[in-house]
């Protein structure tokens, strides 16, 4: 469902991410770790089409993201880490517009934005400017905004920034089950109790570099450490920056 | 303060090192303006100052006309800009949670808000001062010392009484929505432009036709008494009169006059703030916080027959987001009031124009026509130049969507389109119409503007999208940028090598002129305004298609 083939992001002397390859199946939960700068939002950014890699390919649900950038998108939902949204329209206002931007039926934004509001708890402020929303509040409509037209695969960076338990609880089990219909789930994180709670596979990613990628228990097994995933984490990270030493950016 | 010092600091050297060229060809452009209308202002002073007694006099009221009407507009645009700077702006969040007293926060905003909404009209009113100290015989350093005594308070008196006034409309936001203050206020100002116009009577001169002497008394009666000596306005345009006029006395006393009220006021809007300014800043903060049920929204919902989905969806966004913004509604409210003021003139002139000679009433239409594509230009830097720029971090949103972002520009374009050019057809028709103008007439204009619409809009929306600043809100901010200068100063001249072409063929047709040299002169404008049209365009499609956020 999503290919990622000698995919390369440099700004001027900075090289963000450097040759990644990686394949993600249909209906795969898949975490993308990484430390902060590791390059985690570049490889997003350049996935849902946001910016264009320096080389290499992308492929999202068969589509080729540079040059059939429309079809790729229409199946896309994406929820940044920091969700900028239009700050003098009220929530309503921007999920009619979404849906309205993917070409959706009036009646099916309505049934839809209506499950949406019950399932995230926003019937209370849906109706109010978004200027006057906490970051929680934005994080929420913003994953109401990506799941609004049904897509078939789901990237998200930074999940559960912002969110208050209850939501994140919520957004976890939307995320199981949706997976299991046949959702594609790619969620970058830094957070690993996230990754261990809810992925098939993760990938480990570091200076733009890919360090390593399979299922969780894979990592845990070499691990062989109380800590396990964090431990194994920190191992690769660690040998990774001891072999280069130039500092990067995201 | 010194926060604010060592930003500024940081930020000349950062663009002194960065961008040398761009620095070069603004200071090349603003000498260009300067010297350009220097020269244009003293060609209109001695053309007025030929014409005798009545010129002279003329010339003094039109200038402090002028100068009254630019304090008042300054008084709005600093409402406008204040709105944003002293109480929307995240920096003013983030200040407000150091340990720095409100009333400190409130003068670096102030002088900041100041900066904001008159370094223009500095640039403005050096060479029109200039041109005006030169007629009235001003020497160099009698200049220098009226300029920087009496234009900077000027400009300072100005930003005083619209943060008084910005922080009592905060207040009565308890009361009243912001939208029913600003309508109000409106109202309040367009009453006082039609008393000043009542009382002073400006127009006797036209009432009754030239020939009706006792109106031509009363207008020179009126013409040497301005009706409100108490402004600072009046106080600023007689600083400029020559020695001959002006006694050494008199001016020393309008410094003063000048130093003092400004001082007085900045201890009083310091006083106010001291007690007002952290009440007011909370009363803004509540009112993102009201739950906004309003009409506006079914542009979402209600059905737009002929229009796809994603259109109608970005034609609402904007028109919603419009006019939920106040920095805009008001300013466009504000235009729309000056031209309703203009053509209610036109239509209450009393001048039958049928009986005026040839030579007037072309010059009158030419004046409309420039008048118009002014007008228009005005229109376009304000309101489309920053159209791209004010999708702002949220752009994403359509970067995501399953539609190229050409059709994003497009759909600016045409929007912009719709409105501005129909705005401005009603204006030259109705404007043409009360002239007097034939139907033929009336074609021709309609026909250029159609091409001075295509060719100004073409150009701000794809500067606008070249120089788009996405992390500034301001929508005034973003249009006195450097790309907005260059849209200025294109679109001025555009307008004027329009209304220079328009006055050859008229003259070429009347002097029975050859048809080869009329057709060559508008086969020119076209190649004209196809540049115009197309290469801003092809820019500004590149920019949109190749923005990262």
């Amino acid at each position: 469902m999503i290919k990622l083939k000698n995919l390369s992001k440099r700004f001027e002397t900075n090289l963000a991410v450097n040759n990644l390859s990686l394949q993600v199946e249909r209906g795969e939960l898949f975490c993308f770790l990484g430390p902060n700068g590791a390059g985690k939002t570049t490889t997003i950014k350049m996935m849902v089409g946001l910016m264009s890699p320096t080389a290499g390919h992308i492929q999202m649900g068969g589509y080729d993201i540079a040059t059939e950038p429309q079809q790729a998108k229409a199946i896309i939902g994406y929820v940044p880490d920091a969700a900028f949204l239009y700050q003098h329209l009220t929530g309503k206002e921007l999920l009619t517009m979404v849906g309205q931007l993917f070409s959706m039926p009036t009646t099916a934004i309505q049934t839809k934005q209506g499950a949406l509001t019950e399932q995230l708890s926003m019937r209370e402020w849906l109706g109010d400017r978004i200027a006057g929303y906490s970051q929680g509040m934005k994080q929420r409509l913003a994953f109401a905004a990506a799941f609004l037209h049904d897509p078939k695969i789901l990237i998200i960076d930074e999940p559960m920034v912002g969110l208050d338990p209850k939501t994140a609880h919520v957004i976890k089990d939307m995320l199981k089950t949706m997976t299991h219909q046949g959702l594609t789930a790619f969620i970058s994180t830094h957070n690993l109790s996230v990754a261990e709670e809810l992925s098939d596979r993760i990938a480990i990613i570091n200076r733009g570099k890919l360090l390593g990628v399979g299922p969780v228990a894979s990592f845990q097994a070499v691990s062989g450490e109380p800590e396990k995933l964090e431990a194994r984490f920190l191992k690769l990270v660690e040998e990774e920056e001891a072999l280069n030493e130039a500092p990067r950016e995201d | 303060m010194r926060v604010k010092r060592q930003n500024l600091k940081g930020f000349l050297a950062g663009v002194l090192k960065s961008k040398r060229l761009e620095i070069m060809v603004s200071s090349l452009i603003i000498i260009g303006l300067i010297w350009g209308g220097y020269r244009l202002f003293m060609a209109g002073g001695y053309f007025l100052l030929k014409q005798g007694e009545l010129g002279e006099l003329f010339l003094d009221r039109l200038v402090y006309l002028g100068w009254s009407i630019i304090f008042y507009l300054l008084i709005l645009s600093n409402l406008i800009t204040g709105f944003s700077t002293l109480y929307r702006s995240p920096e003013v969040a983030f200040l407000m949670t150091l340990p720095l007293q409100n009333l400190r926060i409130f003068q670096v905003k102030f002088f900041e808000n100041l900066i904001y909404s008159s370094w223009a009209l500095l640039i403005l009113g050096i060479p029109l001062t200039l041109a005006y100290g030169k007629l009235q015989g001003l020497l160099g350093w009698q200049y220098g010392l009226v300029f920087f005594t009496g234009m900077l308070p000027f400009l300072f008196l100005a930003t005083v009484s619209a943060s008084l006034l910005l922080m009592l409309l905060v207040m009565l936001s308890r009361y009243f929505k912001m939208r029913t203050l600003f309508v109000l206020l409106g109202l309040i100002f367009a009453g006082l432009f039609y008393l000043y116009f009542s009382v002073s009577q400006q127009n006797t001169i036209l009432g009754g036709g030239l020939g009706n002497f006792r109106a031509l008394g009363r207008y020179l009666t009126n013409l040497s008494h301005p009706p409100f000596p108490l402004i600072p306005s009046y106080w600023f345009t007689r600083l400029f009169l020559g020695s001959a006029v002006l006694p050494l006395g008199e001016r020393f006393f309008l410094v003063a006059l000048f130093i003092s009220t400004a001082t007085v006021g900045w201890e009083l809007v310091k006083l106010v703030a001291e007690r007002f300014y952290y009440q007011t800043y909370q009363l803004m903060e509540g009112q993102g916080q009201r739950r906004k049920h309003t009409a506006i929204s079914r542009l979402f919902t209600a059905d737009w027959p002929g229009i796809q989905l994603a259109d109608q969806a970005l034609v609402a966004k904007d028109m919603v987001q419009f006019l939920r913004t106040p920095q805009q509604w008001v300013q466009f409210l504000l235009m729309g009031f000056f031209i309703a003021v203009y053509l209610i003139n036109l239509a209450r002139g009393r001048i039958n124009f049928e009986e005026l000679p040839a030579f007037w009433r072309t010059t009158l239409y030419v004046f409309n026509f420039g008048f118009t594509g002014f007008i228009l230009a005005a229109l376009t830097v304000r309101f489309v130049y920053p159209m791209i720029s004010m999708e702002g971090r949220s752009l994403w949103m359509l970067q995501m969507a399953p539609f190229s972002m050409k059709r994003l520009f497009f759909e600016k374009f045409w929007f912009a389109f719709f409105f501005l050019f129909t705005l401005t057809e009603v204006v030259a028709l109705s404007s043409n119409f009360f002239l007097g103008q034939t139907l033929e007439v009336s074609i021709i204009t309609s026909i250029f503007l159609f091409m001075t619409s295509l060719a100004l809009i073409s150009l701000s929306l794809g500067l606008g999208a070249v120089y788009a600043q996405f992390n500034e809100s301001n929508p005034m901010k973003i249009s006195s940028g450097y790309g907005g200068i260059i849209t200025v100063v294109l679109s001025l001249i555009y307008v004027a090598v329009s209304v220079a072409s328009l006055v050859l063929v008229i003259n070429l047709n009347q002097s029975g002129g050859s048809h080869l040299v009329i057709s060559g002169i508008a086969g020119l404008v076209m190649l004209l305004t196809l540049a115009y049209t197309w290469l801003p365009l092809k820019w500004g499609v590149r920019a949109v298609s190749r923005f990262e956020p």
